[in-house]
């Protein structure tokens, strides 16, 4: 433990922190995302309130080598970031944690990591690569099962079994080049497994868009005329899916039903409407945390002291009896004083506070509207 | 010359090519089939290798409505030159792969997979491919000009390899044998054939060798040849020489029978020319009545290679015809077939005529013979029905003598039983003694007939010489007695068993032993028997009858063996006798392979001998003896006495002898009754049973044997005794009286004690 402890300390001490530093987001992107600049909108707020430079970097989706190179590219990029946030996919982690390496930058990858790559960077953070201060990952199986739960009883409520008396469910699964996409749809097989009348008949991979979302549950659809239950790994999915649904004649919530995993605005909206049944993820303000702990780590806060060095951020599941809660504190985020949340700015913090209580309180007034 | 050698050269060149072209054909052909086979084979490795290699990823991208994963997979088959068209087909989506250079056109004639969805098992969509038959074809012919290239110039230079060693191993020497062969000449026969040069000796040393062998063999057939040649002329003078001179002539003549050679002989006898006989000419010399059947035969002769042999006449120098013997015969040669004829012809005319005349004396002896023939078959005809009817008169005659003969003997027998006077008595046994007496007339006479008629048959049984000679003794020792004769028998050195008739020879010493009785007055007689001589198995035994009686003057010796002839007419008066008994022994004897005579001395007694040829015999027991079975008298009066009361029938037609009969059963004792014809019988043995039947044979309505068949199929009949009691004394009638279903046979006159025999014999005893 006090080995462990003992790295962030000399890591910090080999360059002294900036007054305002560089801080790099490499993150997938695809058509019509409308995820991640909402992500984007909140580091920026972030980034503005404790005062750092924010540099957003969107990479596409579909070559995960074009990826890699264009990720180290942009780590080389003058000025160099003094610290990079890193969403990345498979093969990517060890390439990102080399070359920033020899450039001397710390790199917070947000996972999660194929456990097949693990071996190859040291298993953990701050063992092999000593630029690897931490590992952020989101509860994605759980939120795969929080959302499939949640369809699976709105189906058996309104009775919308097939001929065989069974639900048959349909899945639009992420892009498989990213680990978590696998663990989403575990949790998708997980909640049909304990479900006595639901049947999994397909999950189809996807980029991700919301045109896909469509098209497939179109044809999908046609493959399977009886599922009632589609499960989708994003909300910008799910809405494509609850558009083929409607075109197809079905009404979502009453004879077909959907939802997303992002807990973003659209997913949101999309419950209000009846839309989706649920969506299920964890809060966008978690990107706050990661931004608050990267800010403060630069600042030589270390947080794996208090937090560890891989930390999960549980799911919430919004419906319709909550989703006005979660839209509100989305639109309030510009009025959160962030430095209230960071050691560097409050080095008498004892201790970290990110529940989505505490982000509620500091929205104040606005977010209890 | 100049030809020659380079003619067998290209010869053999083209040859080895023609034959290295020809034989590359159908390999071409193989080989293009067998590059097809294996280039179709390796696109369809190629099929099931995108099958393999990319079915899953195909049917996932399919699954997965992944239109841009399909289409990246079919990017990667232009690894597969075998695939022109590809296309993923599916309601979902459509994907397609065509190879480069392709013409555009619908994909037909695919062969089509299906593609089955990685969960659950159902069909998403097909995988149709198309093969590139353009690039097969090309990689055929490729494939085939490679081979033809590579195979071709082997071909070629293994040609030209087996051409140089052909040429330096068999044209040359072939060339330099032809050589020698072509400039060989009969003084250069014994030049020895050039070798090859080859260091192992092969055909064409051997070829070289037997034209080498050929010549030497040659030269000694020329040799052979002309050594022959002068043989030959000096054998066709010796046979000119003897043809010439021979008086037959003689002629050749071709296959086909035209004449090309006519000897100098038969140019003298018939004063022609030579020409006018070669070829067909020859017909002229022939008589005109003779010449149709000698051409006609000679072109018979002709057609079927047989010997022509035919007499006919021809015209001699002088104009006369006479006979002559024509002769041809065929030569062929080694297939068989004829090349020449060889003639000749003979005047046989003096011949012909002699033997015309013989011919003629022969018929006329002939035609005597005939007729002297037919006269003795006459003849003979006549003296058979005469046998014939004396065979019958002799079988009439005894049975007409022996039925009152019957009578008398019964009825002195019954007159003597009843009790006489002395004087009475002398008379009756006179009667018996002359009734007896008719009786043996009576049989020598049947005998001797039988002898004469060669009916007489032999017994081949086994017999105790001891039993033989007793039985005669028995018989003759009671007159032997009465005379104070002294009687004796030596059989020394006779086995004890032998196999013959037995009652035949019985019949003959007996014949001997009485005459001796009755011609001796004193002195003794002596029975003999002894080997004359022995061959195995095979005995010939002379029997000896020797007495000190009268003897017999030597004069009258021959006539002592004749039927009805005694020494002396006197004898018959003093002694009796009908002088049969003698002729009867002879007989006997020569029926048994020997003789009989006697040596005899007048005043000192006489000898009378017969032999016999017998076999060694077995001992058969006491049974065995030489004596007659049937109807003979062997028991005593306690036997009759214990059979007393039984019923039996007598069938007899005739009043007076079924009277005796009566009469003689009466007096055994016995219950009689008496049917008058086998009928009567017949009706009375259905009417009742019998204890005994006698049965006479001839009898009118229905006769004995008839009588008795019918008896014996009554129930019942089965077994009771039917005994024939007859005049038919022949041995035929009792054959015939057993075979009808009689169990014994008595002769007339009955003799009582015989009688009294066959009643213990044949009745039950009580």
């Amino acid at each position: 433990m006090l080995g462990l402890l003992a790295l962030p300390d000399s890591a910090l001490a080999a360059t002294a922190p900036k007054a305002r530093p560089r801080i790099a987001f490499f993150t997938p992107n695809s058509e019509g995302n409308t995820y991640w600049p909402q992500v984007f909108r909140i580091m920026a707020f972030v980034a503005q309130s404790l005062g750092f430079e924010f540099v957003p970097y969107s990479f596409g989706v579909q070559n995960r080598f074009t990826r890699l190179r264009d990720a180290v590219q942009a780590l080389n990029m003058q000025p160099r970031p003094d610290a990079v946030i890193a969403s990345v996919v498979i093969g990517q982690s060890r390439g990102i944690l080399e070359a920033a390496q020899l450039m001397g930058i710390p790199v917070f990858i947000l996972g999660p990591l194929f456990p097949a790559e693990l071996p190859a960077i040291g298993g953990a953070p701050r063992v092999q690569y000593k630029n690897w201060p931490a590992l952020f990952n989101w509860a994605e199986e759980q939120k795969g099962h929080a959302m499939a739960k949640a369809l699976l009883q709105a189906a058996q409520k309104h009775n919308a079994v097939a001929d065989d008396g069974h639900i048959h469910v349909v899945g639009l699964g992420g892009d498989p080049s990213w680990f978590g996409s696998g663990l989403r749809q575990a949790g998708l097989r997980r909640a049909v497994a304990e479900h006595p009348k639901a049947v999994l008949k397909q999950v189809v991979p996807t980029h991700w868009t919301q045109k896909e979302g469509q098209q497939l549950t179109a044809k999908l659809l046609a493959r399977f005329p009886q599922a009632s239950v589609f499960w989708a790994a994003s909300d910008q999915l799910g809405s494509g899916a609850a558009q083929a649904l409607i075109a197809a004649g079905k009404v979502p919530g009453k004879t077909a039903f959907t939802g997303g995993l992002d807990l973003s605005e659209l997913g949101l909206d999309m419950v209000s409407q009846g839309r989706f049944v649920a969506t299920a993820a964890s809060p966008l303000l978690s990107y706050a945390q990661v931004a608050i702990l990267v800010y403060d780590y630069l600042h030589g806060q270390d947080f794996a002291a208090e937090l560890g060095r891989e930390i999960e951020f549980p799911a919430l599941v919004a419906t319709r009896d909550n989703a006005a809660q979660h839209q509100r504190l989305g639109e309030c985020v510009q009025g959160i004083d962030f430095k209230a949340f960071s050691k560097a700015h409050n080095p008498k913090l004892a201790r970290y506070d990110f529940s989505f209580d505490a982000f509620r309180e500091a929205a104040g007034a606005c977010a209890r509207a | 010359m100049r030809g020659g050698p380079h003619t067998l050269s290209r010869q053999l060149l083209i040859l080895v090519m023609g034959y290295t072209l020809l034989l590359s054909i159908p390999m071409g052909v193989v080989n293009v089939w067998i590059t097809y086979r294996q280039e179709a084979a390796r696109q369809q490795e190629q099929v099931e290798a995108v099958r393999s290699l990319f079915g899953l990823q195909l049917a996932k991208a399919v699954w997965d409505f992944d239109q841009a994963s399909a289409q990246q997979v079919l990017s990667n088959l232009d690894r597969f030159p075998a695939l022109q068209r590809v296309e993923v087909v599916s309601p979902d989506l459509r994907a397609s792969y065509v190879k480069k250079g392709t013409p555009p056109a619908p994909l037909d004639e695919a062969q089509s997979y299906p593609l089955m969805a990685p969960e659950g098992g159902m069909e998403i969509g097909r995988l149709r491919l198309n093969l590139d038959a353009a690039a097969l074809r090309d990689q055929v012919w490729a494939g085939v000009l490679r081979t033809i290239v590579v195979v071709g110039v082997e071909m070629l230079l293994f040609a030209i390899l087996i051409f140089a060693l052909m040429r330096r191993s068999v044209t040359l020497p072939v060339l330099a044998l032809s050589r020698h062969v072509r400039q060989m000449t009969p003084d250069r026969l014994q030049e020895p054939a050039p070798l090859p040069r080859a260091r192992v000796p092969n055909e064409l040393h051997e070829l070289a060798e037997g034209v080498t062998r050929l010549q030497h063999a040659l030269h000694e057939q020329l040799a052979q040849r002309d050594a022959i040649s002068r043989t030959l002329e000096i054998s066709e003078a010796r046979l000119k020489l003897i043809a010439d001179g021979t008086p037959n002539q003689l002629w050749t003549a071709h296959a086909d029978g035209a004449l090309d050679y006519v000897s100098k002989s038969a140019l003298n006898y018939s004063g022609a020319e030579a020409d006018q006989f070669l070829g067909n000419a020859w017909t002229a010399m022939i008589h005109p009545d003779d010449l149709p059947l000698c051409k006609a035969h000679w072109a018979a002769c002709l057609q079927a290679g047989a010997t022509y042999q035919i007499d006919c006449r021809l015209r001699r120098f002088d104009g006369a015809f006479r006979w002559h013997a024509l002769m041809a015969v065929p030569q062929r040669d080694e297939s068989g077939a004829i090349v020449k004829w060889f003639g000749s012809s003979t005047d046989l005319h003096d011949r012909k005529e002699a033997e015309h005349a013989l011919e003629q004396q022969r018929v006329h002896l002939e035609r005597l013979v005939s007729e002297r023939t037919a006269a003795l078959f006459t003849a003979k005809e006549a003296a058979e029905a005469a046998s014939r009817a004396k065979s019958t008169f002799l079988a009439n005659m005894s049975h007409e003598i022996r039925t009152p003969l019957n009578a008398i003997v019964g009825l002195a027998q019954l007159m003597r039983g009843e009790g006489v006077t002395e004087p009475q008595a002398q008379r009756l046994d006179a009667i018996h003694g002359a009734s007896h007496h008719l009786l043996s007339v009576i049989n020598d006479i049947l005998d001797l007939s039988k002898i004469e008629a060669g009916r007489m048959e032999l017994e081949h049984l086994d017999f105790s010489v001891e039993s033989l000679f007793n039985g005669v003794v028995s018989i003759v020792a009671e007159s032997a007695r009465d005379k104070g004769l002294t009687l004796s028998v030596d059989t020394q050195g006779v086995p004890p068993w032998l196999r013959g008739d037995a009652t035949r020879l019985r019949q003959a010493l007996l014949n001997y032993a009485g005459n001796g009785v009755k011609f001796t007055e004193r002195g003794s007689m002596a029975l003999r028997a002894r080997v004359q001589h022995r061959n195995g198995d095979e005995l010939v035994v002379r029997f000896e009858v020797q007495d000190t009686g009268i003897g017999v003057a030597p004069d009258k010796v021959p006539l002592l063996f004749k039927a009805f002839e005694q020494a002396d007419a006197s004898t018959t008066r003093q002694y009796g006798g009908t002088g049969l008994g003698l002729a009867v022994a002879q007989g006997i004897a020569q029926l048994m392979g020997g003789e009989a005579g006697v040596d005899s001395t007048v005043g000192v007694g006489s000898t009378f001998w017969f032999t016999a040829r017998l076999r060694l015999g077995q001992a058969v027991g006491a049974a065995a003896a030489p004596v007659e079975t049937l109807s003979q008298p062997s028991e005593g009066d306690q036997g009759l006495a214990r059979c007393a009361g039984a019923t039996i029938l007598v069938v007899e037609d005739n009043a007076l002898n079924r009277a005796v009969a009566e009469g003689m059963l009466h007096a055994a004792g016995m219950n009689v009754e008496l049917a008058v014809d086998g009928l009567d019988a017949l009706t009375r043995a259905q009417a009742r049973p019998y204890d005994l039947v006698f049965m006479d044979m001839q009898m009118p309505v229905m006769n004995g044997l008839e009588s008795t068949r019918a008896i014996r199929a009554l129930p019942g009949w089965a077994n009771i005794p039917i005994v024939a009691m007859t005049a038919n004394a022949f041995g035929e009638d009792r054959t015939a009286c057993l075979a009808a279903g009689m169990n014994d046979f008595l002769t007339k006159p009955v003799d009582m004690r015989a009688l009294n025999a066959v009643l213990v014999r044949w009745l039950p005893q009580r």
